[in-house]
């Protein structure tokens, strides 16, 4: 019974480094989108100013 | 020492993502960088090391320097490989993954370099023609077999938890792991039971052991050789059980807590950048109107 317990704990907290792992990943995602972004806001102000 | 053509960053020939971002900090001349060096700005602009050490080196070919700069480590030919092998600098996967030299890059096979890292096939490319470039060769290229503790964690199967768990405690390859002890792992922060108990399994799984498993091996294998000093009757320890319970139960709720602590700030992050997304988005929008209205403009006034 305790061990069911136990079992059942540690599968919980590992669905939560799971969910935490893919937040992780769409940090990741959004931080690289947002560097692209200014990269190109970056270039086409170069070439508004002409 | 070489002779400079003209003060463009360009000449240096540095990695691609280290000239995105100077560029994007404005920084568009070799002048500047060294200017920048020389007043302290660019160090509060660029402070990832491996950055301003192979500015610096791509500026002592020219007779220049970095200002202020401490670090006069001699980069190696195989740290200038890495270097080159980097995608996006700060963001980039190699170090994502905990790949953090080229011994644990080239120790992948070509197949492994795409399907693990997640890169484009053009990234790709270019990772397996730079380390060509530098004569060396991805395992499947190369007669040795590689052993399982030069390949780096995410080759190996662990979970990318796992891997930036290690990173924090200073643990990039399976060598480095199996050289600590199960007590020195749990201190390492963010080390919580289920993570622990993932990284022990996975190394028994690949038939290995940690340094205290190895020394109590070695300690039993001595005392087996000196023979049974009693007469064969053994005294059980009275059981710690109901105290090892609450240990693990203090455990779960500690490692609850630490999961809470991370959803939470990894919430805020993300809704903090699809902020700043949403704003550069709209951003993008009014220069590409101004740029089309100019066009409509020099098209009327022909």
């Amino acid at each position: 019974m305790m061990q069911e317990k136990i079992n059942s704990i540690e599968s919980d907290l590992k669905s939560l480094n799971e969910y935490i792992e893919k937040l992780e990943e769409q940090k990741k995602q959004l931080e690289k989108d947002n560097l692209k972004l200014k990269m190109l806001i970056e270039e086409l102000k170069g070439k508004e100013s002409c | 020492m070489e002779k400079l053509k003209n003060d463009n960053i360009s000449e240096l020939g540095l990695p691609r993502h280290v000239e995105n971002n100077l560029e994007c900090k404005d920084i568009k001349t070799i002048s500047e960088i060294v200017n920048q060096s020389k007043n302290g700005r660019l160090y509060e602009m660029i402070w990832y090391k491996e950055t301003l050490k192979i500015i610096n080196y791509k500026l002592q070919k020219y007779g220049l320097k970095l200002w202020n700069y401490d670090d006069e480590e001699v980069l190696s030919q195989d740290e200038i490989c890495y270097l080159y092998c980097q995608y996006d600098g700060s963001d980039n996967p190699l170090n994502y993954y905990g790949i953090n030299n080229i011994e644990l890059l080239t120790s992948l096979t070509k197949a492994e370099l795409e399907k693990l890292l997640k890169l484009p096939k053009y990234e790709v490319k270019r990772i397996i023609e730079t380390v060509h470039s530098y004569d060396l060769k991805f395992a499947d290229e190369r007669e040795e077999i590689i052993s399982i503790e030069r390949k780096p964690f995410i080759s190996l199967g662990f979970s990318k938890r796992a891997i930036h768990i290690l990173m924090d405690g200073n643990i990039y390859s399976v060598s480095e792991l199996i050289a600590k002890t199960k007590n020195e792992l749990k201190k390492i922060e963010g080390m919580g039971a289920v993570s622990l108990n993932e990284i022990i399994q996975k190394v028994h799984s690949l038939g290995l052991k940690f340094a205290d498993e190895r020394e109590e091996e070695k300690t039993s294998k001595q005392s087996d050789t000196k023979g049974p000093i009693n007469d064969g009757i053994s005294v059980s320890e009275p059981s710690d059980k109901p105290n090892e319970d609450k240990t693990q139960s203090q455990q779960f709720a500690a490692d609850l807590e630490q999961a809470k602590k991370e959803i939470a700030e990894l919430t805020r992050d993300i809704a903090a950048l699809k902020q700043e997304n949403e704003m550069l988005q709209r951003q993008l929008q009014d220069i590409l109107k101004y740029l089309d209205i100019g066009e409509d403009d020099a098209r009327k006034n022909k």
